[in-house]
Formats: structure tokens, C-alpha cells, sequence
């Protein structure tokens, strides 16, 4: 075992009848090891100084008068602040918590047991309200603060590199270990307890001021409860901080990104977003205690508004997309064109889908751009060590690379990309998912769209469709809105130069592009759609290329609803980001097409059921109409009407549409059964509504290669 | 190319729609100055109906519709607020206007799509635009110049997808036709042709499998279908029969119920008189020489040579035949009623019945001007021959006073109810209401009243008629009724079933053959 220094920070005030025999228990205590005591003393009026000096001739004594404003927790910072050693004992000078404890404490830490171990005071000597008192604070800070530690222990050992980079600042002389132990927690430090006897005070006096006291740590452990918790850096052994890395509520981060951690979709939602979410609540439920008639007009009123904007702005883009069809198309001429083709880098995340690698790397095979120039970078996780394993065993052609991500969280594929993103040698740079079947002209297409293009394109994204189109019910209704999705929606977006979320992949980029833009945001569970965002905010938007990616749509529905609640939640997610400073994206052009795109299209997947309700309710229960008319003004029951009927037959023929363009005539019919697909994205939304809340970063791992195994079955 | 030729080639679109709007803006204001804007029965009505949804005692879209399909009503909004633009009639014009314009370009479309020459394209739209009867009726609020330029559009983008196999031309299609079936049924008929027609172009000559073809059918059919269903809807919720238009007491159905019960239907069941009828009516609309112009038009194109998209020419042919087939078949069937004097029927031994409704033959016009743009196709050098028959047409059907004018001024569609009208202008006041119900009869009457539709309480304020027909002293200073017209609500309800008791509150102010118009007898002490 090696040995441990420590350094023992005791504040002091009026304690010169215990100092002496504080000291020497200490001394016994730790006589093994390389120690320091540091008394810091807050003025004491008593012969405590005479006293502390008496014995530094025998022990290792450094003494400092205290600096500053008065108070224990102050006393500590100080002590804290001059402490040579790597172990840091606080202990009262009272000699109430037994110091024969510390050295088993302190092996804790020598033994990498713990990070910080504190005196629990199991055994409590003192009078009942004081026990009291501390069991009640312990069981408060416990709910709040999720510590099962006696916080507000007198005595505590920890590691010196536990507060090296920490911004203590205790509003009070008493409230700095809640948020030492905060921080500590925060960090990712490993907190452990350590069962002492609390004994009776046997000389001097208690200088606890029980009211002033249990104000002052109350209030401090609320603000501590409801302030943002801090991104805490990571530092190596060496004390060098680690790039790309921080603690954020006790676990540690890698991202790969020098995206700030505020702007990454580490926390659902800032304090403001919290209290302006609650405040709306608030607003709504008041409304409607006082007056729930005028509320709920109100509501129906805005609602409608909603949805008839929204009908409007979609025929608009619907039939923008045809008269103004700004897809990029090189000719066949330039595509074929004898020529030195720059380097590009293929991103391909896999997770645990060692089944559609054969087919990927096929894919990329077939891919019509001179080999030597390519660079396809398997981006594997360490602990997959099956895909590793299995890939490690193909015999793969010289332009593959494999990559291996280091184990860490948060385990996503926007992390494996910006892992790839930092050692990527492309000009040109491209995500494929592992079962993608891309155009196999499509990389000379994007080098060529972004020839042809200004530095204001900032992505290309290419069209995406599937496959396995007609496997079942479920990849026809998936394929329709593909379609429609790819060959309108985003034609017309385009076309006004709108917020574009990106699909997730096939999205093309000049790497240094990506490498300005920080790479992705390995927090969002759709970190395409924020990269599509953060393009518009710097002032670059996104082409679309007329070349597509075939993926294989999901046949199952389960591992359909997975995969929708995920992309809604990272929806959410994106949102909720980017509005953080509201300012930022309202300054913008796109302002109104961010907040239709990102934020009414989410919104109306969760009204979607409420208003087929009132529908049905409408039209089967005659003795409510005359009720649900009322809430409607006149004109807005006119709009209603329209959204209701026109709307929905519009999108239903929108999808026909799609498919039509998509040349599958075969589908068309099947838009009819939308409605249902329509069901199904709300029953998701709620679904990614309630993993956004408890379990904000999870990420809903897609199974792919379902349509291998279906066709092995048909085969076999 | 000289700086003239130059400009006319580099704006063509424009110059030609600027010339067919000025020929539509001239015809408008001829039919203002000779005052035959507003002479059919049926201009007043669709105003009023229109007019209804913004000026009525309980006004709203429910005003909409009932026998009438109601696109035509729609389009009319924007300008029937104005009290000036009702009453002249210009809010029912400009949508015709505007539909003769696009009209006459369809067909100038429809032409270079199945030829490509400009010359017999232009040559084609001519004999659209100087159809005289074509021309008035463009100047009026009837609804056979927004069918026909819709009709005519509908083909033009047919002949388009036909050409290219293109579906982007089906969204067009289905949007035309979807408009046609909520302005005239012979859009339903229409459209089934068109439906038909694009099935067999994706079986036969896409080679499209059956489901592929399905579907693209679909893009087209499905918008026409739901245009459709809108009316079955509109029907059950407005009036609670989805069938209503076609079976309720005001339908086309039950008018030529009680013209068949009073003087029989003389082209009901009787094939050779429907086509017989129907074909002096085509006739009278185009005029002789421009149909045979148009007839040997398709003839000499079609014939002998083999072409290379006959289909097309084919296809075309049928779609723009299929609304002529529609109307014979509509009077075969007893569904509707034409009298034109060749047939020498009179029905009411009036001489002014032996013309009504004859403007139906103008669907045929598209047909006809496009055959005359393949006349010339044929052979160019006739090109200033077909222009001079085509002028020689106008100027002889101007001299005979057009068919259409004929049956607004003389004819059964004529408004002859001046008298009724001027009685209830001068008697009723501004503050008082009128129990009237808006039959074919009334509704004129009450446009030429010029007072404020909300001064009439009728059917489609359902509350307020319950109420007023329940107890009309409580409600309406003056009733307005039509005791000879068995589709008169009020004279079942009031005339027939409680005279006396109606009697005891109303006097008769005023009556001639028209209808009658009764006071309320003590007006302070009853209200």
C-alpha cells in the first residue's frame, strides 16, 4: 500500500481547552502516514492560538489566522487553499467526531474504495433536538440532493483533486459541505460513508446557532437543488484536462466535440425553459379554474390556428416543390467526366448489426468513385467486441478503416462520428448507415453539387427510400412518407431556403464544414436534425441532391415505434436546444420556419388524438355539437371545417403524390390507410415524451437486417 | 425578325391573353349597355345565392347550395360584397370572364399539344373566342362559361399527360375535374370519361401493370371522387339527405316532373329526338358554318393517314365529346329538358316555351373550335379561309340575335316578373321582413326587389323559417308567394293548409300572374 499525505484542515474558534488533545489523537491517528495540520483560527478570543502553538515543535503545525468573512466554511476554503498534500482531512476541533476514524477513512481512499468518505454520524451522544435536527436535514438532502451521506459531517477525507477545479462558494459559514459534496458528486467523484460515534461536546462551547444554522443550509440546499448543475472538465492524472470530456451529475462525458456543453442536449431543458414551461401551465390551468369556458375557446381558437397555418404552408411547399424544384442534378456529362476526383471519407457508425455488413460493404464496393480516393471508416464501440470481431475476420478491401471508439457515454452515433470526424483525411465527407444501399454515383454527384454550389451550401443532403418497400403493410406506409418527405416536403423547404432537419444520412459535407460546425451533437438522439439547424444559424443551409440512398424501412411495428419515439424525442430534444436563447433563432430568416418545422409538427402529434376526439365525439354523440360549435368563432369554425376536411385529404393525396414521384405507383392506394400511420406517429410521440423525461439520452438501437432474415425464411 | 415579331414572339402568352381578355371585356360591356347582363331567371339566382352567404338573415357558407353545384357561388364571394357589383351582375361576370379567357387559351393549348402549330392553334382559340353565343354568355353569371373553361382544361392537361406520360400532368387533371364536378354534374360524366381514358393510356399504351395503373388512376380519380363525396356530405349535413340535389323538391329531377305531368318530355326515351334536339342546340350555339368547319376539322385530321398518337388524338376526341354524349343522354333519360324552335315543341303552347335552356349546347364549343385549329393543321393556306367563316359565323348570328339572348330575353329562361318585382320594391321598407321561399320563381324576384337579402327570411335561415311559417305574424310584415307553383313552400304551408287563419293577419297588397304579395294587417299591435 502506498503512502498516503494528508493534509488536516481544522478550523478553530475558542477551542483551546480541546486543541491539545485534538492534537494528539491526531497525531496517533496518523502516525502511519506523511501529514500536515492546518489550523485556520477565526479570531478566537480565547488562548486557542497559545495553545496550537505549544505543540508545533512536536507536530507538524502550520497556523494561519483567518482571511475574510467569518464562519467555519471559510475557515476550510482557506485551509483547503494552502493544503500541500494530495488527501484532505476536515475535521471540528471539538472533538466530537472520534479522529481515530480518519484512518480507516483515509484507507478508503488509499485503497480506491472512494474519492470522498464521510463521518457518518450513526452513533449520535448529542441532545435529541440536535439529533433531530441532523437526522432530518440528512433525510431532506438525501430526497433532494440524492446524497446518502451524513452531509453536514464535521469531518470528512477526500481526494485534493475533488475540489482542485471546483468554484466553492458558500453563502454561509456552515453551507459549504452540501455543496462540496455536490460538486464532488457532479464530478463524477465516488462518494462513500464511514460510521462514527458523535460524541458529547466535553470542553468549550457549541457556536451553532440551531435557527441561523437550519435557515442558512435550507436555503443553500434548495439553490443548490435548483441551480443548473455544473459541467465539470475532466482532467488526466496529471492534472492536464482532458479535451472533449467533462462530469455532468456524477457521470463522465466524451464527446469528441468543442461544441460548449451548454449547447449540447445534455439536459432536456434550461432553468428558464422550466420556468417558463411551468409558467405556461400555470397560465392554462388558471385559466381554466377562473374561467374554463373562455379558456378552452381560447385553446380551440389557437389550435385551429395552427393547423390551418400549417395546411397553407404545406400546400404552399407542396406546390413550390413542383415549380420550383431546386434539386441539384449534375448530368451524366459531368458525372462521367475523366477527372482527378478529391479524397472522401465514408462515416459508417455500426452497432451490433454484424448481419447487414456483407451488404454494406458491397454497397461501398460498388461505389463508382476511384478507390484509392475513398476512405470508409467503420466506426465500431469497444465493447461491441462481436462486430469487432467479426469485421476484424472479413478480409475488407484496402479503403475500409476500421475504428474503434473508445467505451464511454454517451454511446451514440453522433459520438463515433465526431471520433471519425477528427481523424478523417477526406476533402469530402458522407454518413451511411450500415444497411444503406447509395446511389453508386452518388459521392461524384455531391463533389460536383458542391462544385457547382457556393460556400453558402453547407450540406448535400441525397434522398433517401427503401429497399424493402414492399415487404409488409408497414414499409409501404413507411415508404409513402419517405417519398413524400424526400421528393416534396424537403423540395419546398428548400426552395424558400427553410430550416432543413437532415436525414440522418446519406448528408454530405465539405469536412472542414463539419470540422467549423463542431461535428454533431453526440447528446441528441437526432443529432442529424440539430446539425440541419445549427447549419441555418450559421448562415449556410443544406441542397438536396438528386441521387438516393436505399435503407431498409422497418417491418417490425414495435421496433417501428422504437425508432419513431427516438427521432421525435430527438426532435424534442432539438428544440428545446436551440431555443434556448430564443434570440438566436428568431434573429434568424428561418425563425418561423424552425418553429413550424421543429416545433408545430412535433406539437401536432400530441393534439392530433384530442382533436379526432372531439371529431368523433362531434359527429357520434349529436348532443355535444352544439357545445363544441360554441367554442368556435365563426371564421375559425370555418377554418376548422377546411383543415378537417380538405386538410386531411390533402396530406393523404400529398402521399400519393409522393409516390407517384418516387415512381411507385403500386403505393398509391395504400396512402389511404394512412390515418393509421398517423395514429401510430402519436401513440410515439407520447412515447418519446415519456423517455425524454426518464431517460433523456437513451438512444433506441433500430434493428436492422430484418428483411435478410425474412428472405433467408422465404429462401429456405 | 423585325423589333415588332420580336416582341410579339417574346410575349406571346401575353399578348394572346391580353387579346382574349379584351374581346371578353368588350362583350361584358356591350351586355351592360344593352342591359342583357342579368335577363335569365337563373343569373339572378346564382347571384343571390352567392350573396346569401354574406348578405341573409342567418349568413354563412350553409347559404350554399342546394340543386346548384356551388363552385361557381364560391368563386363569386369575393365581389358579390359589393352591392353594386351584385346588382349589375359584374360579381357573377368576372368569373365567367375569367373562365372564357382560360377557356379559349385551353383550347389554343389543346391544340398545340396535339398538333404543335401555333397558326391552327390560334385559328382554334378564335373560334372559341368569337362564338357570339360563347360571348354572351361570358358576359352573364351562368355557370356553363366556368364548365366549359374548366372542361377545357381538364383536356388541355389530359392531351399533356397523354403526350408526355408524365403524372405531374394527373395533379392538374384531378384539380380541374374536381372543380368540374362541383359546378355542373356534367363534370361527373366527364370525369368517369377521363377516369376510362386513363386507364386504358396506363394498360395499353404505358404498359403499366394493373396495381401501377391503379394507382396513378388514382392520383386523378380519387381528388374527383372526393369532390363527390363533399357534395354527398355538404347535402346530408346541410339539408339531411346525402341525395337531396338530386331527389329534394327543387332538383332537376322534380322540375322535369312536373314538365312531363303538365305537357310530357319529348326527348325522354326517345333517342332520335335527344340527338336530334341536342344537335340543333350544338348548331344554334356554334353556328352552321363554324360547325362543319370544326366536324370536317377532326375528320381530315383523323383521316386517311395513320398517326403516329392516335391514341391521343383519340383520347382527346372521346373526352371532348363525352360532355355532348352527357347531355343527350341527360334528355333521354328525362333528366334534363332542351326546347329550341327546330324541334317546333312547344310544352305550354307559349311560344316563348318552345326555347329554354338551349345554352347547354355551348359545351360543345371546345370540340368544335379544336376541330377547327386540326382543319388548319391540315392545310395552312386555309387558314385565312377559316378565319373568315369564323368571323362570317359571328356577324350572322349577331344579325339573328344569338340563341342564348334569345332564350334570356324571350325565351322560358327569361325573368318576366318586372311587375311583382317593382311592387315589392315600392312597398316593402327598409326595416321590414319578407316570408318569401326561394324557388326558381321567387329568387329573381327578390334580386330585382334590390332590397337587402337579410329582409327575407326563407329556407336556408331554418330557425327563423320554422318560426315564421309557424307564426309569420309574429315574425314578417309582408309575404311573398307564388300560388301557382307547386314548389312554393309557403303557399303549401299557407295558402293551402291555413288560409283562413293566414287571412285574418295578411291582406293582399298586390298580385298579378306572377304571385301575389301580402301585408301584415296591423303591424304595431301583431309585433
Amino acid at each position: 500500500m502506498p503512502v498516503a499525505s494528508i493534509s488536516v484542515v481544522i478550523p478553530t474558534l475558542n477551542e483551546e481547552a480541546n486543541v491539545a488533545d485534538l492534537v494528539r489523537r491526531l497525531g496517533d491517528a496518523l502516525g502511519d502516514y506523511r501529514y500536515e495540520l492546518i489550523f485556520i483560527d477565526d479570531h478566537s478570543s480565547d488562548a486557542t492560538l497559545g495553545a496550537i502553538q505549544q505543540l508545533q515543535h512536536r507536530y507538524p503545525i502550520r497556523f494561519e489566522l483567518k482571511k475574510g468573512k467569518p464562519g467555519k466554511s471559510y475557515s476550510l476554503l482557506q485551509g483547503f487553499s494552502i493544503a500541500k498534500h494530495d488527501i484532505i482531512v476536515m475535521i471540528d476541533a471539538d472533538l466530537q467526531y472520534p479522529p481515530e476514524a480518519l484512518k480507516p477513512m483515509v484507507d478508503m481512499l488509499v485503497q480506491d474504495e472512494a474519492d470522498v468518505v464521510v463521518a457518518n454520524r450513526s452513533k449520535n451522544h448529542t441532545g435529541a433536538v440536535r439529533r433531530f435536527t441532523t437526522r432530518t436535514f440528512n433525510a431532506v438532502s438525501g430526497a433532494l440532493m440524492k446524497l446518502d451521506v451524513d452531509v453536514q459531517s464535521g469531518m470528512k477525507v477526500f481526494r485534493k483533486k475533488v475540489i482542485r477545479h471546483a468554484k466553492l462558494n458558500p453563502k454561509s459559514g456552515w453551507t459549504l459541505d452540501l455543496e462540496l459534496l455536490t460538486h464532488a458528486r457532479d464530478a463524477g467523484y465516488r462518494i462513500a460513508g464511514y460510521d462514527v460515534e458523535f460524541a458529547q461536546r466535553t470542553a468549550g462551547e457549541s457556536k451553532v446557532k440551531w435557527l441561523k444554522v437550519s435557515k442558512d443550509v435550507g436555503i443553500s440546499t434548495l439553490a443548490l437543488r435548483f441551480r443548473p448543475a455544473d459541467y465539470v472538465p475532466l482532467y488526466d492524472s496529471k492534472g492536464e484536462r482532458v479535451p472533449h470530456g467533462f462530469h455532468y451529475r456524477g457521470k463522465q462525458y466524451s464527446t469528441y466535440t468543442a461544441m460548449e456543453p451548454q449547447n449540447l442536449a445534455v439536459d432536456r431543458t434550461t432553468f428558464a425553459q422550466q420556468l417558463f414551461l411551468f409558467g405556461l401551465v400555470l397560465f392554462a390551468a388558471a385559466g381554466m379554474i377562473i374561467d374554463w369556458y373562455t379558456a378552452l375557446f381560447t385553446i380551440v381558437t389557437l389550435v385551429t390556428l395552427v393547423y390551418f397555418s400549417d395546411l397553407l404552408l404545406n400546400l404552399y411547399l407542396i406546390a413550390r416543390s413542383f415549380y420550383k424544384n431546386e434539386e441539384i442534378r449534375p448530368t451524366d456529362q459531368q458525372v462521367q467526366a475523366q477527372r482527378e476526383w478529391p479524397r472522401y471519407t465514408v462515416f459508417c457508425p455500426l452497432y451490433k448489426e454484424t448481419s447487414v455488413v456483407p451488404q454494406f460493404v458491397d454497397a461501398m464496393s460498388q461505389l463508382d468513385y476511384p478507390k484509392d480516393k475513398l476512405e470508409v471508416m467503420l466506426l465500431l464501440e469497444e465493447d461491441d467486441t462481436d462486430t469487432i470481431a467479426v469485421i476484424r475476420s472479413m478480409n475488407l478491401p484496402d479503403f475500409f478503416k476500421i475504428m474503434v471508439v473508445p467505451h464511454g457515454l454517451p454511446k451514440t452515433k453522433p459520438k463515433a462520428c465526431n471520433y471519425g470526424l477528427a481523424q478523417a483525411t477526406g476533402e469530402y465527407s458522407v454518413i451511411y448507415d450500415a444497411e444503406d444501399i447509395p446511389d453508386p454515383l452518388q459521392l461524384k454527384k455531391a463533389v460536383l453539387a458542391f462544385e457547382q454550389s457556393g460556400p453558402e451550401i453547407g450540406c448535400v443532403q441525397a434522398k433517401l427510400n427503401y429497399y424493402n418497400w414492399n415487404q409488409n403493410i408497414l414499409t409501404r406506409l413507411f415508404t409513402l412518407e419517405y417519398s413524400l418527405w424526400f421528393n416534396l416536403v424537403l423540395t419546398g423547404l428548400q426552395s424558400i431556403y427553410s430550416v432543413i432537419p437532415l436525414g440522418g444520412t446519406s448528408n454530405h459535407f465539405r469536412t472542414s464544414d463539419l470540422r467549423a460546425l463542431d461535428g454533431w451533437d453526440p447528446f441528441n438522439v437526432t443529432e442529424d436534425a440539430d446539425l440541419g439547424i445549427r447549419i441555418v444559424k450559421r448562415n449556410m443551409r443544406t441542397a438536396i441532391l438528386d441521387s438516393t440512398t436505399l435503407e431498409e424501412a422497418n417491418c417490425e411495428y414495435g421496433n417501428w415505434l422504437k425508432q419513431r419515439s427516438r427521432w421525435i424525442k430527438g426532435y424534442m430534444q432539438t428544440y428545446l436546444v436551440h431555443m434556448r436563447r430564443p434570440s438566436a433563432i428568431t434573429r434568424q430568416r428561418h425563425a418561423l420556419t424552425f418553429q413550424v418545422i421543429m416545433g408545430a409538427k412535433t406539437l401536432v402529434l400530441f393534439l392530433n388524438p384530442l382533436l379526432w376526439v372531439m371529431t368523433l365525439t362531434y359527429f357520434f354523440l349529436p348532443g355535444t355539437r352544439e357545445f363544441i360549435e360554441s367554442l368556435y368563432l365563426t371564421p375559425v369554425f370555418y377554418m376548422g371545417t377546411v383543415t378537417l376536411v380538405m386538410g386531411n385529404f390533402l396530406y393523404m393525396y400529398y402521399y400519393m403524390v409522393g409516390a407517384a414521384k418516387q415512381n411507385r405507383p403500386e403505393l398509391i392506394l395504400f396512402a389511404l390507410l394512412i390515418p393509421f400511420y398517423w395514429l401510430m406517429m402519436s401513440w410515439a410521440a407520447f412515447m418519446a415524451l415519456r423517455d425524454l423525461i426518464l431517460r433523456p439520452h437513451h438512444w433506441h438501437k433500430t434493428k436492422h437486417g430484418l428483411h435478410l432474415k425474412q428472405l433467408q425464411e422465404t429462401t429456405e | 425578325m423585325n423589333a415588332a415579331s420580336a416582341f410579339v414572339q417574346n410575349h406571346f402568352r401575353k399578348i394572346l391573353i391580353a387579346a382574349v381578355g379584351a374581346i371578353s371585356a368588350g362583350a361584358w360591356l356591350v351586355a351592360y349597355l344593352t342591359q342583357t347582363v342579368l335577363v335569365y331567371n337563373d343569373s339572378m339566382s346564382h347571384l343571390n345565392i352567392s350573396r346569401l352567404v354574406v348578405d341573409s338573415i342567418q349568413p354563412g357558407f350553409a347559404q350554399l347550395g342546394s340543386v346548384w353545384l356551388p363552385l361557381n357561388h364560391v368563386f363569386s364571394l369575393p365581389f358579390v360584397w359589393s352591392d353594386w357589383a351584385w346588382q349589375t351582375g359584374l360579381a357573377g361576370s368576372v368569373v365567367s370572364m375569367a373562365s372564357f379567357i382560360i377557356a379559349t387559351l385551353a383550347v389554343y393549348g389543346i391544340v398545340i399539344e396535339l398538333t404543335g402549330k401555333r397558326l391552327a392553334a390560334l385559328i382554334g382559340a378564335a373560334a372559341a373566342a368569337l362564338n357570339v353565343n360563347f360571348l354572351y354568355l361570358q358576359a352573364t353569371p351562368l355557370t356553363e362559361p366556368l364548365y366549359v373553361a374548366l372542361f377545357a382544361a381538364s383536356v388541355y392537361f389530359l392531351a399533356k399527360y397523354l403526350r408526355s406520360g408524365d403524372f405531374q400532368y394527373l395533379l392538374p387533371l384531378a384539380i380541374t375535374c374536381f372543380m368540374q364536378v362541383l359546378t355542373r354534374y356534367d363534370g361527373w360524366f366527364v370525369s368517369a370519361a377521363i377516369a376510362l381514358v386513363v386507364l386504358v393510356y396506363e394498360l395499353k399504351i404505358k404498359g403499366q401493370k394493373f396495381a401501377q395503373a391503379v394507382g396513378h388512376l388514382s392520383l386523378f380519380a380519387l381528388p374527383v371522387a372526393f369532390g363527390c363525396l363533399l357534395w354527398f356530405g355538404w347535402n346530408l349535413v346541410i339539408f339531411g339527405d346525402p341525395l337531396y340535389f338530386a331527389t329534394g323538391p327543387y332538383s332537376a329531377h322534380a322540375q322535369q316532373a312536373i314538365i312531363e305531368q303538365n305537357a310530357g318530355l319529348v326527348a325522354k326515351h326517345n333517342l332520335f329526338a335527344a340527338v336530334n334536339i341536342f344537335g340543333y342546340t350544338v348548331a344554334e350555339n356554334i353556328g352552321w358554318l363554324v360547325l362543319y368547319l370544326g366536324l370536317s376539322g377532326w375528320l381530315v385530321y383523323l383521316y386517311p393517314r395513320r398517326r403516329e398518337k392516335l391514341h391521343l388524338i383519340l383520347a382527346v376526341m372521346t373526352v371532348l365529346v363525352s360532355v355532348i354524349i352527357f347531355n343527350i343522354l341527360s334528355l333521354f333519360l328525362g333528366f334534363s329538358i332542351i326546347n329550341i324552335p327546330q324541334v317546333s315543341w312547344k310544352p305550354f303552347g307559349d311560344p316563348a316555351s318552345s326555347i329554354f335552356n338551349v345554352r347547354y349546347g355551348i359545351m360543345a364549343l371546345p370540340f368544335i373550335a379544336v376541330g377547327v385549329g386540326l382543319f388548319v393543321t391540315r392545310w395552312r393556306i386555309v387558314a385565312p379561309i377559316a378565319l373568315m367563316v369564323i368571323l362570317a359565323q359571328a356577324a350572322i348570328t349577331l344579325a339573328h340575335i344569338p340563341i342564348t339572348l334569345q332564350d334570356g330575353t324571350v325565351g322560358s329562361s327569361a325573368f318576366r316578373s318586372h311587375a311583382l318585382a317593382q311592387a315589392v320594391r315600392d312597398r316593402v321598407q327598409p326595416d321590414d321582413k319578407v316570408l318569401v321561399s326561394l324557388t326558381a320563381k321567387m329568387m329573381p324576384v327578390t334580386f330585382k326587389s334590390e332590397l337587402e337579402m337579410r329582409q327575407f327570411v326563407h329556407e336556408g335561415a331554418t330557425d327563423e323559417w320554422n318560426a315564421a311559417v309557424a307564426d309569420p305574424h309574429t315574425m314578417v310584415d309582408w309575404i311573398l308567394l307564388s300560388p301557382d307553383d307547386g314548389s312554393d313552400a309557403v303557399t303549401n304551408e299557407l295558402i293551402t293548409k291555413r288560409t283562413s287563419e293566414f287571412l285574418s293577419h295578411y291582406e293582399l297588397a298586390y298580385q298579378d300572374q306572377d304571385g301575389r304579395l301580402y301585408q301584415l294587417k296591423n303591424p304595431v299591435s301583431s309585433r
